[in-house]
């Protein structure tokens, strides 16, 4: 009995004590999901928190990084002291004014009203804004900088969606940084990431006109509250502090789902596996219907460029032309068509041939457009003839980053012995090769980044590292009447040869690196191409360890429906320098594609190879692709 | 060790390609146009427009026009117009599209389409004549000092 009534006391005495700390307003407002993001805590390994801001400014109290009870407890005391605080030396109550809301709304705590001017003078900026739109430029593989795209931020205050604010989030780095440094300090978190705010029109310049690279807007249904929310958060960060940046997973798109997080702290939109890509962002975001209320699309200059050409009949093409090589004068043409295809044009090569308009064309353009300003707008009829631009890389609509490639198939060679079925499967840690669906992405640009091939063969019965691609990037550039700029491509892996440049079983490192140039066929679902490669194997299995020469490349690959898609390429390598036999081999490789799902498909792949003339070796197989991030 | 493997082999690519100079693009907000080729392209344009005011270092506005007699009401078409030079004087030639609204709007209009048909009309009294978005500022503005607020 007296066991029993000590019990009890003791279980009383528990749930009083929970019930008094759960009464404790400010230790339950540290752990409200709205506090921890908005110091931008993250959960460590062993269930250890700490915030991933890196400037010492942000933080209050000296455990301010690891604890966020005591973080509140010293902004609360910071606010009514009020004292001049972080780069701006501005009062405490304008260098955070976030946590000023989130504590006067969550602790009915009132702090009394201090004159911010230099926060009101930057709200001011954005002119008072009602709302924000995520917003997605699209890959440009060109430069590695923006290959998987780039998110920033607009405002929305003006009627028309150029004058809103545009906010970037990007490193900070010098201008004359040598290209090895800024790989090696972007990818380590060696440069501090800062946001910026410029008028949205700046941005779109950048974008559609000087990249030639789509915008997409999706509108999120953040109440004009909730927006001066997230601008106040944003200033308390880059005033006091700052993040380091890290191309791969604390970039742009991290960053500002983060931010984003900090207004809806019961979303959770920053999470990725092995990279933060922009795009990925986009589908952490639209994944939930409710915050996304409409997309707008802004279409690349040179996909308006295309536009109105495409819309001029063959005779009013050959004008343009004639225009261009000066055998027309352009005050004789009397269609506003073939002017605004002009037009459209020179502001492209403005953009993107430089030397060709400063050379060729600055000169007619003043003339086309002083006439075309004396024609008036155009019809609703011509309007009607301009053609729809694709909007098929709609980023969300696109396949997952990484995957997991299934595979079971079989291994003929010329020496029998070495003959097999065989099991396998890839990891690719990321992103959309020429046999994916296009779906989401930039056409004809093909780039894998780290890819590990395991393979397991009936022959010897093992499991084996097969290959290891380390970087295979091909950007097809289609030359079209009205651009011509080369494709190229990029190949370094770690391999294995069967039979073609070793008498039986070797690994090597093989490396290409490409120019050359591609079409469109009966439509621009269609391309064929050709590269002219420099190609280099190293091995100690071949003569004098390495083989080095001339490939050629040549392909195609042709998309009739948007789930299927079918290829075929021939390579032949010559050998020039180091180990000289076979002096040439070749590939062939027949394959197809069938999306099912948005993040599954099915591959069905046959490679030949041999030494000069004939086939020594042929591999078909069956492919099961799962997408995810 | 994922990120060293992703520094050696886009030090790779990276070395494809070339490292422009960046160029100031007209006159106007601080802002740089990059070639496309420029290796930071898309990671140095952050640099000029950060929160932190002009007071502190950064330049916005006018930065590499002449001076311009504006008042802070004019300070936004003063900034599009420089910034939107090139783009203008096309939209402008067609008399319509968004670069017109837009232009229409930071002068304080209201019918856009009224402001692109009138440009277009005085576009070779107006536009063809400006050099540089100094004296098209001042020539819009002239034009449109009776149409708008």
């Amino acid at each position: 009995m007296h066991k029993l009534k000590r019990i009890s006391i003791l279980i009383i005495l528990t749930i009083s004590f929970l019930a008094y700390a759960d009464s404790d307003p400010i230790a339950k407002a540290a752990k409200d999901p709205a506090w921890l993001k908005l110091l931008h805590y993250r959960a460590g390994l062993f269930g250890k928190t700490a915030s991933i801001v890196d400037g010492p400014d942000f933080f209050l109290s000296s455990e301010g990084v690891t604890n966020p009870e005591a973080e509140l407890k010293a902004t609360i005391q910071a606010l009514h002291d009020n004292k001049p605080w972080g780069k701006l030396k501005q009062p405490m109550r304008c260098a955070f004014p976030a946590r000023r809301i989130f504590i006067e709304k969550s602790l009915k705590i009132q702090f009394p009203k201090t004159e911010c001017r230099v926060f009101n003078g930057f709200l001011d900026t954005f002119n008072n804004p009602k709302g924000v739109s995520l917003v997605f430029s699209s890959a440009y593989p060109n430069n590695p900088s923006s290959m998987f795209g780039h998110l920033l931020l607009k405002f929305h205050s003006a009627k028309v969606g150029l004058l809103d604010m545009g906010v970037n989030y990007a490193a900070v780095v010098s201008p004359d940084e040598n290209p090895f440094a800024f790989v090696y300090f972007g990818v380590m978190g060696g440069y501090v990431g800062q946001w910026s705010s410029l008028p949205y029109y700046v941005k779109v310049n950048e974008y559609n006109n000087v990249e030639s690279r789509d915008l997409w807007e999706y509108k999120l249904n953040f109440s004009p509250e909730e927006t001066l929310y997230l601008i106040s958060h944003l200033w308390e960060v880059e005033t006091n502090s700052y993040f380091y940046y890290y191309f791969f997973d604390q970039n742009c798109a991290y960053q500002i789902l983060a931010a984003l997080e900090v207004v809806r702290p019961d979303f959770d939109l920053d999470k990725y596996y092995f990279y933060m890509m922009p795009a990925e962002g986009v589908k952490n975001v639209t994944r939930h219907n409710s915050l996304v209320q409409g997309i707008e699309f802004r279409p690349s200059l040179s996909k308006i460029m295309y536009q109105k050409f495409y819309a001029l009949t063959p005779d009013e093409k050959k004008t343009f032309f004639h225009v261009l090589d000066k055998s027309v004068d352009p005050n004789e043409v009397s269609s506003r068509m073939v002017l605004d295809a002009l037009i459209a044009y020179m502001d492209f090569a403005r953009n993107e041939k430089k030397r060709v308009f400063e050379k060729h064309l600055r000169e007619a353009r003043e003339s086309i457009l002083s006439h075309r300003a004396s024609l008036g707008t155009l019809t609703e009829e011509e309007l009607k003839r301009l053609p729809e631009i694709s909007k098929d890389n709609q980023p969300d609509l696109g396949h997952a980053t990484s995957s997991l490639i299934f595979y079971g198939g079989h291994e003929s060679h010329s020496n029998s012995s070495m003959n097999s079925e065989t099991l396998g499967f890839r990891f690719k840690t990321a992103y959309h090769d020429l046999l994916d669906s296009d779906r989401g992405f930039k056409r004809y640009a093909h780039i894998d980044f780290p890819t590990v091939n395991i393979k397991y063969r009936a022959q010897t019965k093992e499991f084996r590292i097969e290959e290891l691609t380390l970087l295979s990037i091909t950007s097809l550039e289609p030359m079209t009447a009205l651009d011509r700029r080369p494709s190229w491509k990029l190949d370094l892996r770690w391999t294995t040869e069967r039979g073609v440049l070793c008498p039986n079983d070797c690994r090597m490192w093989e490396g290409q690196v490409g120019i050359g140039a591609s079409t469109t066929f009966f439509s621009d679902r269609n391309i064929a191409y050709f590269f002219s490669n420099l190609s280099a194997h190293a091995s100690s299995k071949l003569e004098n360890n390495y083989r080095l020469g001339p490939a050629f490349q040549s392909g195609l690959v042709m998309n009739p429906i948007t789930w299927y898609k079918l290829k075929a390429e021939y390579l032949t390598n010559f050998g020039v320098l180091g180990d000289l036999k076979p002096r040439r081999t070749g590939l062939l490789e027949v394959s197809q594609s069938f999306q099912l799902a948005q993040d599954f498909e099915i591959r069905q792949v046959n490679v030949w190879q041999g030494p000069e003339n004939h086939l020594s070796a042929f591999e078909s197989r069956l492919q099961f692709h799962i997408f995810f991030n | 060790m994922k990120k060293i493997i992703a520094v050696l082999v886009i030090g790779l690519s990276t070395s494809m390609l070339g490292h422009a100079k960046d160029s100031l693009d007209g006159c106007g907000i601080g802002w740089e146009v990059t070639d496309k080729k420029t290796f930071t392209a898309t990671t140095t344009r952050g640099t000029t427009n950060a929160f932190i005011p002009p007071t502190f270092g950064m330049t916005t506005g006018t930065m590499g026009c002449e001076k311009l007699d504006i008042g802070k009401n004019d300070k936004a078409a003063a900034d599009y117009v420089a910034t939107n030079f090139e783009q203008l004087k096309s939209a402008l030639a067609t008399g319509e599209g968004e670069y017109v609204q837009a232009l229409s709007e930071s002068f304080g209009c209201t019918d856009s389409k009224a402001v692109g048909s009138k440009i277009q009309s005085q576009y070779n009294s107006v536009v063809a004549p400006a050099k540089n978005a100094v004296q098209l500022y001042k020539g819009l503005r002239a034009e449109l000092a009776g149409m708008c607020g």
